[in-house]
């Protein structure tokens, strides 16, 4: 009878944290984008969060990030794409960039529609395999993707799925990986997804006997990755880019400025970045000015009140000084670069 | 080896099914010196020689002094004794620090002694220095076992950051059966898990908050540095009252009860209930080794001033071998000695202006009092947390808003935290007055669930859920790992 008790203790202990967890984060993440699929009239998706922030975000059923506000029937469409910096989880929706690019617009007499898509944790490769599906979508509407420190360093060639490979030109192109996929099953419970969550996060931190062996990092066509690749990654990555969307497509630099210790490596990527674009002739901006002259009046762009300042995704002002970049690109001449 | 890591949880598992198969009292006795000696050695083996060296002696010096019949033979013991601890002590803690000073006055050069402290080495230190005092003053028989007088200053749950055990505490109770008693096993792990608590959702999560801008204060504002004060206060508090309780639960699942070191510190309406509420044990020893052979306050006002203000001092060295320590210790000299100058003023007692009263000029009281005393320990904190005096200085200016300006980061845990802690010091400190006179751990001291049932399980299911969910990646060692 004790041993009843117990368990069913236990039990009701487990619903009650998963029915007040549900309050707070939801079992599936975001959609992951269906571009050829997406419309404005799509159904609705909610998202709620407690990793970053505590947040509730809205999507498309095909995986775009809402704005919050209704399209505009005559407005001409912008498409912004980048990772988990344009999924954003962790703010509202009329706090995303593009919302704050849409309002922007708006309030200059310039109605438009931004639709944003974010692959959390892509690499350059992704928007090279996207390219088509947004064309076929989108047809010539204005693209940005959103570029920052990780889409240059070995993660792009040797991380998540798909991946960059450079050919003899400099030229870069997506590898998809072409085993077959072994996705468990969907979760079931909100418990089930932090728990992994958290494992995850700790499990770096176990000593060696606990800790479960990571396989190597796969190389594309199991050639080792060498800095020389490496280096040549900004280049090939603007050229591929602009032959895949046209020399429409403008690029930004999401700069890692945090409250006192800025990343070194990160401004070496932006300036690669920059010159290739000069070289290429790509329309190209980094946010790096704009968010340290932010910082120096107290506007810390990264973080939240239950993290770490400076650290993680945009928050709201983070979004907000990147839209304002956004405008600018897309109201700069062809093959600018807007770097100050 | 820390506690908050999978080598303790494995190790403790082992030493617990150790314990379990052990047939008698004797091999569970031996067992558990191995343990200790794994946990204490398992990093940096050669911090068991420094652990070694002074056991011996103060093991030999006490049955030394027992045997002898001449006083001067049984102080020379005992000075041996002393001039050993504190000499090692000395050498690894401070002779940096008066190096410094001494190269400072003469402008000789300073040469740097590049030595590890080994952990917990304060600690150990004073707890065998009581033992060898409390055999010298004849309150307590010289141990004639080396192996359960190493198993004393040993024992692996309280070995590195307290409580400050009395060998007339622990050795008693080395006599009792050893059996894991479900009982105990029970509300052990619960008393361990409320330090587990504290220490990995509060005091780690804070630090998220507290580390960056005490590293940095010149770039904050006004209200985050108030908040971060406020932060440090709860981090300290539950960084180190989380290992108290930790040891103390270890040590009630293995079999033995520990002294309490924290009564609700924050819900003291003075400085000198805020010594009898926060680390009881240090409390304690200084107060029975240092400030009653002084003389107490039986040699008139002044002498009792002057002998606070020892105290302290050496209380605040004791934490560390820094300016910032000697001045946190200063403060607390200083807020002592002007309490009981204002006590001896008014007709009140310490012991009745310390309560708390439903009578509305006493709660007043009560409430400035309290005011005035968080106030004033949240001063120290600044002090003991920041690495040089200039950092302090520049806390405290930005605190009283001297230096405007900065970024505002106001983080939303130390808000939810400190309600908490404000909730439970309300409801806990009626409680605690239960506490027995001489220390120990009462029965009920703890807020422990004894019975086995729906209840139970439910609350400490929920309590680990939201344990394993929300413990911050953040780790950081337990501040006072470095004393």
């Amino acid at each position: 009878m004790q041993c009843l008790s117990v368990a069913f203790g236990v039990a009701t202990a487990l619903a009650a944290s998963e029915g007040a967890l549900r309050l707070f984060a939801t079992i599936q993440g975001p959609p992951r984008p269906n571009v050829r699929a997406d419309a404005f009239n799509a159904p609705a998706v909610t998202v709620r969060e407690i990793d970053e922030n505590v947040s509730v975000a809205h999507y498309s059923v095909d995986g775009a990030r809402l704005t919050g506000r209704a399209p505009q029937p005559d407005a001409p469409t912008v498409v912004l794409l980048g990772d988990s910096y344009i999924v954003a989880r962790e703010v509202a929706d009329h706090q995303t960039m593009g919302a704050v690019l849409e309002r922007t617009a708006h309030a200059l007499g310039h109605d438009i529609n931004v639709r944003q898509y974010g692959w959390p944790g892509a690499s350059p490769a992704q928007y090279l395999v996207e390219a088509p599906n947004v064309r076929a979508r989108w047809g010539k509407s204005p693209v940005i993707i959103a570029l920052s420190s990780n889409d240059f360093d070995a993660r792009a060639v040797s991380g998540q799925w798909p991946r960059l490979a450079l050919d003899n030109q400099g030229t870069a192109s997506a590898l998809n990986d072409l085993r077959p996929s072994h996705g468990g099953p969907a979760p079931l419970s909100v418990l089930a997804v932090l728990g992994s969550r958290q494992w995850n996060k700790m499990r770096t931190r176990a000593p060696l006997w606990a800790r479960s062996k990571t396989p190597p990092a796969t190389n594309f066509d199991g050639v080792p990755v060498d800095s020389t690749q490496i280096a040549t990654l900004p280049r090939g990555v603007v050229r591929a880019l602009a032959r895949a969307y046209g020399r429409e497509v403008a690029l930004v630099y999401l700069a890692e400025v945090h409250v006192t210790d800025d990343d070194s490596t990160d401004a070496v990527y932006e300036r690669a970045l920059l010159r290739a674009c000069r070289l290429e002739r790509v329309t190209c901006a980094s946010t790096r000015n704009t968010m340290l002259a932010a910082r120096g009046e107290g506007v810390i762009v990264r973080g939240f009140p239950t993290g770490t300042l400076g650290r993680g995704h945009f928050n709201p002002a983070g979004h907000r000084l990147v839209a304002a970049e956004l405008w600018k690109l897309l109201n700069a001449p062809p093959a600018s670069v807007i770097a100050d | 080896m820390s506690f908050v890591s999978l080598n303790f949880a494995a190790f403790f598992a082992a030493v617990l099914l150790g314990l379990a198969l052990m047939p008698t009292r004797a091999a569970k006795h031996a067992l558990l010196l191995v343990a200790n000696v794994v946990f204490y050695g398992f990093k940096t083996p050669w911090f068991l020689a420094v652990l070694a060296v002074p056991s011996l002696v103060d093991f030999a010096c006490a049955l030394r002094i027992e045997r002898a019949t001449d006083a001067r033979e049984r102080r020379s013991w005992l000075v041996l004794s002393l001039v050993c601890n504190l000499g090692i002590l000395f050498y690894y803690k401070y002779s940096n620090f008066f190096g410094d000073i001494v190269a400072t006055a003469t402008g000789a050069p300073h040469l740097l002694i590049y030595v590890a402290l080994p952990v917990g080495i304060s600690f150990f230190t004073f707890k065998t220095m009581s033992y060898t005092i409390d055999v010298y003053r004849g309150q307590l028989p010289a141990c004639r076992s080396l192996w359960r007088y190493a198993m004393f200053v040993s024992f692996f749950p309280e070995l590195v950051a307290g409580p400050i055990v009395r060998a007339s505490v622990f050795l008693p109770q080395m006599d009792r059966a050893m059996r894991l008693s479900w009982a105990r096993v029970g509300s052990g792990l619960q008393i361990a898990l409320l330090g587990l608590t504290k220490k990995l959702l509060v005091a780690d999560r804070l630090s998220i908050f507290v580390d960056p801008v005490f590293a940095s204060p010149a770039t904050y504002s006004q209200g985050t540095i108030l908040t971060a004060i406020v932060a440090y206060s709860l981090q300290i508090y539950c960084d180190f009252s989380g290992y108290s309780d930790m040891a103390v639960g270890i040590a009630r699942v293995i079999g033995f009860d520990l002294p309490e070191n924290f009564n609700m510190p924050y819900a003291s309406t003075s400085i000198t209930e805020f010594w009898r509420r926060w680390h009881i044990t240090l409390s304690q020893w200084l107060r029975d080794y240092l400030y009653i052979p002084l003389g107490g306050s039986r040699r008139g006002p002044l002498r009792t001033y002057v002998n606070l203000m020892l105290t302290m001092l050496l209380g605040g060295l004791w934490h560390g071998a820094s300016w910032t320590f000697v001045i946190w210790g200063a403060l607390h000299g200083v807020g002592l000695a002007v309490h009981k100058l204002w006590i001896s003023m008014g007709s009140d007692s310490i012991e009745s202006n310390n309560q708390w009263s439903l009578t509305p000029l006493k709660s007043l009281k009560a409430v400035a009092g309290w005011a005035a005393t968080y106030a004033f320990v949240c001063l120290g904190w600044v002090f003991f947390r920041c690495a040089t005096f200039d950092d302090a200085a520049l806390v405290l200016r930005k605190a009283v808003g001297l230096t405007p300006g900065g970024v505002s980061w106001l983080y939303a845990p130390t808000f939810l935290f400190a309600a908490i802690a404000a909730a439970a010091h309300v409801l806990g400190s009626a409680r605690a007055q239960r506490q027995t006179a001489d220390g120990h751990v009462a029965a009920d001291s703890y807020p422990v669930l004894r019975s086995v049932g729906f209840a139970s399980a439910f609350v400490i299911t929920a309590w680990l859920v939201i344990l394993l969910l929300f413990v911050p990646q953040h780790r950081s060692p337990f501040i006072y790992f470095q004393f």
